[in-house]
């Protein structure tokens, strides 16, 4: 049993910490919120080389050789900056799918490009009618000579803007919510038939409403095995859910940090607000939801680095479940103890609690995590 | 990072697993089992084991385990619920026997406590406490016949029902002088009559010894009254000086390091992820038997309780790893230590919803208070209760513990307060 970092995880963790803190202000981020991309197209090309992009895949499909652990590390010091560059669409939730299901010839036309930065990318799994359930899929792929036309609606594709391929998940065969019958496919996203609706979130990531009308796509976009891509896809939406999960950690340490240095500073009644015993105990909750979370977080990184199961996936829901929790605690503490000026769009503070309040409901909220850990 | 113990510990995981199998099996770890001798046979193996005061020095009895060993220990002891042979006795007094008594003292005393067959508590509080600057109204006062008699009364000391010795914190004079005080800050030099403070042990059978269970939150303290009771001169620690005074008052302890952690882990009433989730485990199956699956508000209490263990899980697992690794370097690795009062503080917020949801479990069957034992000649009065380790009316003391445990937790936070975040200012001004 060891909770320490190696010297790789430690140098990863340093570096983007030093990023963070040199090259990546708050007010730097909202400019980047503001341009077109609603991304920096340069802080995207810098992480890719700093072999960023790179850290959760394979040795053998160019990457850093990283396993969960090291994605951890890394959204945790994303979270800490309120990083908006794609990185959980393109690199965990599209890569993953591929990493996790696809050939090694699909690894090998589709993840080098991730990884170098040259490609962005989506995952298309979620619809309008299944809330929080992967395997509730309308949308269909039918056979059609070697290939298959594909038809349906995919709802808040994450990154979808700026893709230039999605990972989608179609029904070739089963009912509606079956597990089994589920194939993930590759798409460009220029292709005949393939329409978008772009719009912002609220935490100002960016996401599309994605059509499918009778598009043709090869054999060779398969994702895996026909039929069997569910395995692929819950396994990239379970990594999805620690790196959102670690980011949850990352900001609610920068905000339970924010929130006392701040009652140190502002005065009130002839003293400091961080002297009433009340406030004081505010803040000791919220940097201990802090603390349990990021205990969760290391048992569910090291979980599903010993193996991909139930056991991971249990630890998986459970992490969900208690940054759900006490993000919302954290995020609605941080505000209230910040006064008016926490909802403010100059302090970062609301923007922060925006991020938290969308990690509770992405791939999952609460009490959706609560079923699932109980019936694991 | 990795969860799994490494392959010396994993065998010291069958080891324990084996002796718990052979001395206390399956069958011994329902509750009906208890008191009908299986308790002494566990008893007797782990001490003839040797593995009764594993955290005392090895010249005392101490087994030298690693700081996950005694984890392990501890951990799978508790998930099956059993005996407990970390007591008052072992955990307290017999560290403050091996640093303050006589070695003729030592040889009386300590086997008693290693073997498990001899019940103490500490008596030090009284009747002005927590305010440290009070002098101590317990006094020791010399006898003409070469003995000394204790009078005074002690306060909220734990087990006082079920001990046959006790330790006793007393004051006694010793000619003037400058005034002593528990409080080093406090006025020294006023000229008046000087006292010293110190232990002496007492049998708790002996004329005089008056001991007042409290029933009142289904606790285990106590108060003991005494009046007149001689107390031999060999039965006098040999102690003096503010050290030991500052040392007992703050309670702390000077067991080994490892030890310590372990203890902080599993905090003062054993309060551990495996025990509380053996009690959810048991709600469960109660649940289920009484057919109450379908409940949904039941379902989502248990599988938040669920997450909540996990968590309490992942913040001990980490304390330990953390601590284990700051010994073995010698040094301070640079990583902040978990602080264990968040383990504390979450493991009394688990075991209050451990409570109300036993409750909510018994519906109806909340209301009987069996603590009066009007049922004895009965049997039970309910279904399956055999399958729950406390009832009811227990549960509802243990509500009543846990408001004391609120003033505890309150407390803990004014220290995470100052010691984590820097806002260390909690004088009463700001109160």
């Amino acid at each position: 049993m060891d909770f320490s970092f190696t010297e790789e995880q430690t140098l990863l963790q340093e570096s983007i910490e030093r990023f963070i803190q040199n090259d990546y202000s708050f007010d730097d981020r909202q400019k980047a919120v503001g341009s077109e991309q609603g991304y920096s197209e340069q802080n995207w090309q810098t992480f890719a080389e700093l072999g960023w992009l790179g850290v959760g895949f394979s040795e053998a499909d160019g990457g850093f050789g990283g396993g969960a652990v090291e994605c951890m590390l890394m959204m945790e010091q994303f979270g800490y900056g309120l990083v908006i560059e794609p990185m959980l669409g393109t690199v965990i939730l599209a890569g993953g799918a591929i990493k996790h299901g696809g050939s090694e010839a699909l690894k090998t036309k589709y993840l080098p490009s991730i990884i170098d930065g040259s490609a962005q990318s989506a995952l298309a799994y979620a619809e309008p009618q299944a809330r929080f359930n992967l395997a509730d899929v309308t949308t269909t792929a039918t056979a059609d000579g070697d290939g298959f036309v594909i038809n349906g609606h995919k709802a808040v594709v994450l990154n979808g803007p700026s893709a230039d391929f999605v990972v989608v998940s179609a029904r070739t065969s089963g009912d509606q919510r079956d597990q089994d019958g589920i194939t993930l496919f590759v798409v460009d996203t220029k292709i005949a038939g393939l329409s978008r609706r772009d719009y912002p979130t609220v935490d100002a990531f960016r996401a599309s409403e994605i059509t499918f009308d009778n598009v043709k796509v090869e054999a060779d976009s398969v994702v895996g095995e026909i039929g069997q891509g569910f395995a692929a896809l819950e396994h990239a939406i379970d990594d999805g859910i620690l790196a959102v999960g670690a980011e949850a950690v990352g900001c609610m340490e920068k905000l339970y940090k924010e929130t006392v240095e701040y009652c140190k500073q502002r005065e009130q009644f002839g003293q400091a607000i961080g002297k009433f015993q009340v406030l004081q105990h505010r803040m000791v909750d919220m940097f201990m939801e802090h603390e349990q979370s990021k205990s969760l977080m290391f048992m569910a990184g090291m979980r599903i680095d010993e193996g991909y199961g139930p056991e991971a996936q249990k630890a998986i829901s459970a992490f969900k479940v208690q940054i759900g929790k006490s993000g919302k605690f954290v995020g609605q503490n941080a505000v209230q103890l910040h006064g008016g000026m926490g909802m403010t769009e100059e302090l970062s503070i609301g923007h922060y609690f925006k991020r938290l309040t969308i990690i509770e409901t992405l791939f999952g909220n609460v009490d959706f995590h609560l079923k699932r850990f109980g019936s694991l | 990072m990795q969860i799994q113990f490494s392959q010396q510990e994993q065998a010291f995981c069958v080891q324990v697993d084996e002796f718990i199998a052979q001395y206390w099996p399956a069958e011994s770890q329902s509750l009906g089992a208890r008191g009908l001798g299986q308790s002494d046979v566990w008893y007797k193996a782990v001490v003839d084991a040797g593995w009764s005061v594993p955290g005392w020095p090895a010249e005392f009895g101490g087994t030298e385990w690693s700081m996950v060993q005694h984890y392990i220990w501890q951990s799978r002891c508790l998930a099956v619920n059993a005996p407990a042979t970390r007591t008052f006795a072992t955990e307290h007094v017999g560290p403050l026997l091996f640093d303050y008594a006589a070695r003729a003292q030592l040889s009386k005393y300590l086997p008693g406590i290693r073997d498990l067959t001899q019940g103490w508590c500490f008596g030090w509080k009284e009747a002005h406490w927590p305010d440290l600057s009070q002098q101590m109204a317990t006094t020791l006062v010399h006898s003409d016949n070469g003995k000394h008699q204790l009078n005074g009364e002690k306060r909220a000391i734990l087990g006082a029902a079920a001990a046959q010795w006790i330790l006793v914190g007393f004051s006694r004079n010793i000619g003037r002088g400058a005034k002593q005080s528990f409080d080093q800050t406090a006025d020294q030099g006023a000229d008046m009559e000087e006292k010293e403070y110190g232990l002496c042990i007492v049998d708790l059978s002996a004329t005089g010894v008056q001991v007042r269970p409290s029933n009142a939150s289904q606790s285990q303290f106590g108060a003991v009254v005494f009046t007149n009771v001689v107390v031999s001169e060999e039965d006098i620690l040999p102690v003096s000086g503010q050290a030991f005074i500052q040392r007992i008052a703050h309670q702390s302890s000077n067991l080994e390091p490892q030890v310590q952690v372990v203890m902080d882990v599993t905090s003062k009433f054993q309060v551990t992820a495996p025990a509380l989730q053996r009690q959810l485990s048991d709600i469960e199956s109660y649940i289920d038997q009484q057919g109450f699956v379908d409940d949904e508000e039941l379902s989502r209490d248990i599988n938040g309780l669920g997450v909540d263990l996990a968590v309490l899980q992942a913040l001990e697992l980490r304390l330990l790893a953390q601590s284990q690794s700051q010994i073995q370097n010698q040094a301070e690795s640079g990583v902040k230590t978990l602080s264990p009062l968040i383990l504390q503080i979450c493991g009394d917020k688990i075991r209050a919803k451990l409570g109300a949801l036993q409750i909510a479990s018994f519906g109806y069957y909340a209301l009987p208070d069996f603590d009066a034992r009007l049922f004895d000649n009965e049997g039970p009065l309910y279904p399956q209760a055999h399958l729950l380790e406390q009832n009811a009316s227990s549960l509802v003391g243990q509500g009543l513990v846990g408001l004391g445990g609120g003033r505890e937790e309150f407390e803990l936070r004014d220290v995470l307060a100052g010691t984590e975040l820097g806002l260390n200012d909690t004088s009463e001004e700001n109160r």
